[in-house]
C-alpha cells in the first residue's frame, strides 16, 4: 500500500543558490496525523506546496496517495484537501457561496458535509468572508478542505494567526474529521504545544533537511533531557544542546533499553524540548554556543 | 454552469456593475440621440445642398438647427470609442491578477483538479459580458452615426471606421484578452492594468499596420476628384502618360500654378488609391476576424501561463 504522502530525494532551489529543501526522503503513513515542525525557512511550506503541485521540485518527486504531484497534478489534487496559511477566502462571497464555489470546482465535493460542519460551529452561512473572525475564516477553509472528502489533508500553518482557543477548536475539528474518515493529515505548525494532543507523528525539518521523523510517543520514549553535561555518559547519544526557558543549557539525549525508564541525571523530554534539541542539532552555530 | 457564472460575476460585481452601467447609459444615450436626430427630419436634399453649394433658404435654417442638435450629442462619440475598451481593460485585468494578488488562487487551484477549468469558469462569463455590452454599443453607434449622416448608407462607407459595428466588440475582446494575459503574467492588478494598456496600444498599432499593408494591395486607383468621403483613402500615386503608376514618394513631383503636376518635365496625373465604401462590411468583418483570432491566441497564452505559475 502506497504511503499517503511520500517524498523521494526531494529538493527545491529558489534562484541559483537558495535551497529550500535538500534531498528529503519521507513517508507519511496512511491514517496518521503528522505534525510538520521547523523554523521559518525550514522548507515546511515548500514541502506541502510540492504535494499539491504549487511548487515544482528541482530534484526528486512527491507522491500523494501514490500519485506523482508533478507529472499528474490534477490526479494529486483529487487526493488532497488543502488549507493554506491564510484562509484565502473571497471577500466578496458569503460562506455558503464558498461552499457552492468549491462544489463547482471540485467534482464530488460534499456540499452537505461542509455545510453541516460550518453549522455545527455556528458559523453564519450568510455572512461575507470579510465579516468573519480569523478563527472562523480558518474553520471555513478547513470545512472546504474536508468537504473534498480527500484521503490526504495538507495544512500549511493554518494555526499561525489564530488565538489559543481558535487553535484548539481548529485542531479538535481536524482530528475528529480525520479519525472519522480514516484520512491522513500533514499539518505544519510553529505551535508545538497544540500539536502534541492532535498529532501522532512528528516530522522536523531544519535548513531544508529532515531532522526527525518518528511517532510522537516513540520519539518521547527514546529521548531524555539532561541539565548537567557531566551526567552524559557513554550510553547516551547527545542529539543537541539548546537553551532552556531561563537560558540554562539543556541537552537532548537519545537513550535505549533500560535507560528509557530513567537514566540518572536525566528527565523526560517534552515535545517542545524534543523539537528544540533536533533543531539545535541541525545548527552548528547553536551547538558551538550551547555545548561549550 | 449557470451557478459558476453567477459566482464569477459576484466576485467581480463592482467592475461589472460600474462598467455595465456606463455601457448601458452610453447605449441608451446613443439610441435616444439617434431617435432625436431622425425625428428632426432634415428636409430631403438639404444635406446634398450643404455638401455642394452650401445651404440656402429653408435648408439653411434647418441645417443650423440640425447642426446644433448633432453638436450637442458629440460627447457620445468619445463614450462610444472609450467605454468598450475600458470594459475590456478593467474587466479583463482583475480576472486573474486580483485572485493571484489576494491569494484566492491558493484556495481555487487546490480545489480544481484542472486549472484550465477554473480559468474557463472565470473568463467566459466576463468575456461574454464584454462582448455583449460592446456589441450593443457597436449597434447603437451604427444607428447614431447613421442618423448624423442622413444621406449616407453607413453600410457602404468607411465613416467613423472602428467605432461602430462589429469592430467594437472585436477590439474590446482584444483589450480584454491583453488584460487577462498581463494579469496572469504580472499577478498584480495595478501593474497588470498599466502593462495591458501599453500592450493594447502596441497591438492596435500592429494590427493597423498589418491591415493597411493588406489594403495597400487591394486599393484601386481613381481620380482624386472622384474621391468621396465614404471611401477609405489609402495613399496618393502618380500616373505617367504611358499609364505607369508610381508612389508619390518615389518620384520628384513638381506642382504648377495652374494645378497640373510634372515629373522631370513630363506631365503626370496625381491620383488616389482607395478602398471603395461598398467594401466596408467585408473589410470591417475581416479586421474583426483577425482581431478576434489575436484575442483568442492571447487567451490561450494566458492559459499556458496559468497552468505553470505559482498561485501567489
Amino acid at each position: 500500500m502506497a504511503p499517503a504522502f511520500e517524498a523521494r530525494g526531494l529538493g527545491k532551489r529558489y534562484g541559483r543558490r537558495r535551497w529550500a529543501l535538500v534531498d528529503v526522503d519521507l513517508e507519511v503513513p496512511e491514517g496518521s496525523v503528522t505534525a510538520l515542525v521547523g523554523p521559518n525557512g525550514a522548507g515546511k511550506s515548500t514541502l506541502i506546496k510540492a504535494g499539491i503541485g504549487f511548487e515544482r521540485p528541482t530534484t526528486g518527486r512527491v507522491f500523494v496517495a501514490g500519485v506523482d504531484a508533478q507529472r499528474d497534478r490534477g490526479g494529486a489534487i483529487r487526493n488532497v484537501g488543502y488549507v493554506p496559511q491564510s484562509p484565502s477566502l473571497y471577500r466578496e462571497l458569503r460562506v455558503d457561496e464558498h461552499v457552492d464555489l468549491a462544489a463547482t470546482l471540485r467534482p464530488g465535493f460534499d456540499r452537505t458535509f461542509a455545510r453541516r460542519r460550518l453549522e455545527d460551529l455556528a458559523i453564519p452561512l450568510d455572512a461575507r468572508a470579510d465579516e468573519l473572525s480569523g478563527g472562523q475564516q480558518a474553520q471555513v477553509g478547513l470545512a472546504l478542505a474536508l468537504g473534498t472528502r480527500a484521503p490526504v489533508l495538507l495544512l500549511d500553518e493554518p494555526l499561525a494567526s489564530l488565538d489559543p482557543l481558535a487553535r484548539r477548536e481548529f485542531l479538535h475539528v481536524l482530528v475528529d474529521a480525520v479519525r472519522a474518515d480514516g484520512s491522513t493529515a500533514l499539518l505544519s505548525s510553529h505551535v508545538i504545544t497544540d500539536i502534541e494532543q492532535a498529532c501522532d507523528r512528528l516530522l522536523v525539518l531544519g535548513g531544508g533537511r529532515k531532522l526527525l521523523d518518528l511517532a510522537i510517543s516513540h520519539a518521547l520514549e527514546e529521548h531524555r533531557v539532561v541539565e548537567d553535561k557531566a551526567v552524559v555518559d557513554a550510553g547516551h547519544e547527545v542529539v543537541g544542546w539548546f537553551p532552556g526557558p531561563l537560558g540554562e543549557r539543556l541537552g537532548l539525549v537519545r537513550v535505549e533499553g533500560n535507560a528509557r525508564n530513567g537514566a540518572a541525571g536525566t528527565r523526560h523530554a517534552t515535545l517542545e524540548e524534543l523539537v528544540l534539541g533536533h533543531l539545535a542539532a541541525g545548527r552548528p552555530d547553536a551547538q558551538r554556543r550551547w555545548a561549550a | 454552469m449557470a451557478r459558476t457564472a453567477l459566482l464569477t460575476l459576484r466576485i467581480h460585481r463592482f467592475e461589472v456593475f460600474a462598467l455595465g452601467a456606463a455601457a448601458l447609459v452610453t447605449i441608451v444615450a446613443a439610441l435616444v440621440a439617434a431617435w432625436q436626430i431622425n425625428a428632426f427630419g432634415l428636409p430631403p436634399g438639404c444635406m446634398a445642398e450643404v455638401m455642394t453649394s452650401g445651404p440656402v433658404g429653408g435648408c439653411a435654417q434647418a441645417w443650423e438647427a440640425f447642426s446644433q442638435l448633432v453638436e450637442r450629442t458629440r460627447p457620445l462619440i468619445a463614450a462610444i470609442a472609450v467605454i468598450p475598451l475600458a470594459a475590456g481593460l478593467f474587466l479583463g485585468a482583475p480576472v486573474v491578477a486580483r485572485e493571484i494578488e489576494r491569494g484566492t488562487t491558493r484556495l481555487a487551484w487546490s480545489l480544481a483538479p484542472s486549472r484550465l477549468g477554473w480559468y474557463a469558469s472565470r473568463i467566459l462569463p466576463i468575456l461574454g459580458i464584454v462582448i455583449l455590452l460592446s456589441a450593443l454599443i457597436g449597434v447603437a453607434a451604427d444607428l447614431y452615426l447613421a442618423a448624423r449622416s442622413p444621406d449616407l448608407d453607413m453600410n457602404a462607407a468607411f465613416y467613423d471606421y472602428g467605432v461602430r459595428g462589429i469592430l467594437v466588440p472585436a477590439r474590446a475582446a482584444l483589450v480584454f484578452a491583453t488584460a487577462v494575459v498581463a494579469g496572469a503574467a504580472v499577478g498584480r492588478l495595478l501593474p497588470a492594468i498599466l502593462v495591458a494598456g501599453l500592450l493594447a496600444v502596441g497591438l492596435f498599432v500592429g494590427v493597423q499596420v498589418a491591415h493597411d499593408a493588406i489594403l495597400q494591395r487591394e486599393a484601386i486607383v481613381q481620380s482624386q476628384t472622384d474621391y468621396s468621403g465614404k471611401d477609405r483613402y489609402v495613399d496618393t500615386v502618380i500616373q505617367f502618360p504611358d499609364g505607369t503608376i508610381r508612389n508619390i514618394g518615389d518620384v520628384p513631383v513638381e506642382y504648377h500654378d495652374d494645378g497640373t503636376q510634372s515629373v522631370d518635365g513630363v506631365d503626370v496625373l496625381q491620383l488616389g488609391r482607395v478602398i471603395p465604401g461598398e467594401r466596408y462590411p467585408e473589410v470591417a468583418a475581416r479586421e474583426a476576424l483577425g482581431v478576434g483570432i489575436l484575442a483568442l491566441a492571447l487567451l490561450l497564452g494566458a492559459a499556458a501561463i496559468i497552468s505553470r505559475r505559482r498561485p501567489g
